[in-house]
């Protein structure tokens, strides 16, 4: 949790930070982190992260009251829950936290808890991730592992699936790794349903001026001629994303 | 009062802090964090005559203390820029450095046609040296005859002066210097990046989809600082030196070394204030050094 002032106060379900630990030169890139909890009022600003490399390493050796470089809100975030439409929250490993805020987001709109399903899946048990501010929520969140060890035995796609089987019309909001939202996708298309998917990527600056963190998505039709005649046209996940529309990305 | 304006070719800058090509976009982003004004300068992304949309991902890979980046100068295109960006840009109180890029001696010479028609462009930038394209680009910077060829071309059409920027992937880079100004370069900024990859053993493939990029940041600065100060001692136009400046001493070494101007590149992605920051704090190492200029300071290494 941070003491984040501005941020905390103008961040949005959907957009993510970028946190840089020291001066140091290596690593040298800030990291990414979705925001899971934001406090107006306090200015607290929640990030959940798992120690992965060098930077989420240095991270996690920080203690308390020492200060860290952050920059943000970054992104544009989910659009907000309709709370006209059936919707499904699909949550995998690390893409937790995003869709917990945009939960919250909503319930303290007025949306009623039960109108939202929400998935939240992980490899096996140990690597779900604070599953009980779900129910805090009142939220009664479908759980699954990989392995069985803890709710259903499935993927968050195996679930979903199911989930989606019995419904006409419905808005899903997924985030999780790149592999798991392109599964998503393809059902969703298979469905010709709606839905947001809340794109990882590695992002040298995370404000768009390095086009590092880019993706490839389908060109616009009235693209003119292009000096390399990509069948391709590329966008930025850090400031056109990270959330993308169902059927815009392209797939590797 | 501590001056820091800087003169390149016939241009005032404010300061002498501009930011890099590649690394500032066409200025909005940056001007929704911060006055751009500040900045004594900004160097676009660099253009093609057509829009390019670059190498599909992976485009980057972080390195030990700096990166590597093989974008294939993604950019909308001369038409683009000058109808939407530069009409942006020239709300601005800063000295704007349009960077061209082609294949082609003929892009370059037709971008330079086109800018010759608009207003509020300082300086053209030409960008012969980017690693990140098949065809071309580097193979201009890379010889001493091509390299002087394009930018003779360049300079015969352009109304704005005319900076060479230079690659370091060359055998010596004072050589294609002295070619470039011979042809009538108005300056020389330099390093464009270093060629480097990355290779994922456990995939045995290449990090980056292109397989190689340019090598940028703190991890070039030794070779960047070595090469301004040698085209520097050598060359009789102004120098623009780059290559891994992340704080206000870096840029006093290039400034020292010989570089009139600093360019300011991977620092942006790191820190979007860093220019900013450098600005200040080379007022402050001149007022400590009781300094009145900041000319005062480039090319002042001792030599012995």
């Amino acid at each position: 949790m941070f003491d984040a002032g501005d941020i905390a106060t103008a961040a949005k379900p959907g957009q993510f930070i970028q946190v840089k630990t020291s001066d140091d030169c290596f690593p040298l890139w800030p990291r990414p982190f979705s925001i899971h909890d934001a406090d107006p009022v306090t200015a607290h600003l929640t990030i959940m992260f798992r120690i992965y490399g060098s930077g989420t390493a240095q991270m996690a050796a920080r203690r308390p009251g020492e200060l860290m470089h952050l920059f943000g809100p970054l992104g544009n975030g989910f659009p907000a829950v309709d709370g006209n439409l059936d919707v499904i929250l699909a949550a995998g490993g690390i893409g937790l936290p995003p869709l917990y805020f945009l939960a919250k987001d909503a319930v303290e709109k007025g949306l009623s808890p039960h109108k939202m399903t929400f998935i939240a899946g992980a490899k096996s048990k140990l690597e779900l991730l604070n599953e009980a501010r779900l129910f805090e929520l009142g939220l009664r969140p479908v759980i699954c592992t990989d392995d069985g060890t803890a709710g259903r035995r499935g993927t968050v796609v195996d679930v979903l699936e199911q989930e989606l089987a019995p419904r006409q019309k419905v808005t899903v909001y997924a985030c999780g790794p790149n592999a798991m939202l392109r599964e998503v996708d393809l059902l969703l298309a298979r469905g010709n349903l709606s839905g947001f998917l809340s794109l990882e990527a590695l992002m040298p600056c995370g404000y768009g001026i390095c086009s590092g963190c880019a993706v490839r998505v389908h060109p616009p039709a009235d693209r003119g001629p292009t000096d390399d005649r990509c069948d391709y046209h590329l966008k930025r996940v850090c400031i056109e994303g990270p959330v993308f529309s169902a059927g815009e990305v392209m797939w590797d | 009062m501590i001056d820091l304006s800087v003169n390149i070719a016939g241009v005032r800058l404010k300061n002498p802090v501009l930011t890099a090509s590649g690394c500032f976009s066409y200025g909005e982003e940056a001007s929704e964090i911060y006055d751009i004004s500040r900045l004594g300068g900004i160097v676009t992304k660099s253009l093609t005559y057509l829009p390019r949309e670059g190498h599909p991902p992976p485009k980057v890979v972080e390195t030990d203390s700096g990166m590597l980046n093989a974008i294939g100068l993604s950019n909308v295109g001369i038409d683009k820029f000058i109808f939407e960006k530069l009409p942006f840009l020239r709300q601005f109180d800063t000295a704007c450095i349009v960077s061209i890029a082609g294949s082609r001696v003929e892009e370059y010479v037709k971008m330079t046609e086109r800018l010759a028609e608009c207003d509020g462009i300082a300086a053209i930038e030409a960008n012969i040296s980017c690693p990140n394209v098949d065809e071309g680009g580097l193979e201009f910077g890379a010889y001493r005859e091509p390299a002087g060829r394009v930018i003779a071309e360049i300079k015969r059409r352009a109304k704005q002066p005319v900076i060479a920027k230079l690659s370091p992937n060359v055998t010596d880079i004072v050589e294609i210097a002295k070619s470039v100004v011979a042809n009538g370069a108005d300056a020389i900024s330099l390093i464009n990046t270093l060629v480097g990859t990355v290779i994922d053993i456990e995939k045995r493939s290449f990090k980056l989809s292109n397989k190689c990029g340019g090598l940028s940041g703190p991890a070039i600065r030794p070779v960047a600082l070595a090469m301004v100060y040698k085209v520097a001692n050598t060359v009789k136009v102004p120098v623009i030196g780059m290559g891994g400046i992340m704080t206000a001493s870096d840029a006093v070494q290039f400034m020292l070394a010989g570089a009139s101007a600093v360019e300011v590149g991977t620092a942006c992605f790191i820190d979007p204030m860093a220019p900013l920051k450098i600005i200040d704090g080379l007022r402050d190492y001149l007022a400590r050094h009781h300094e009145k200029s900041v000319k005062d300071i480039i090319g002042k290494v001792r030599r012995s």
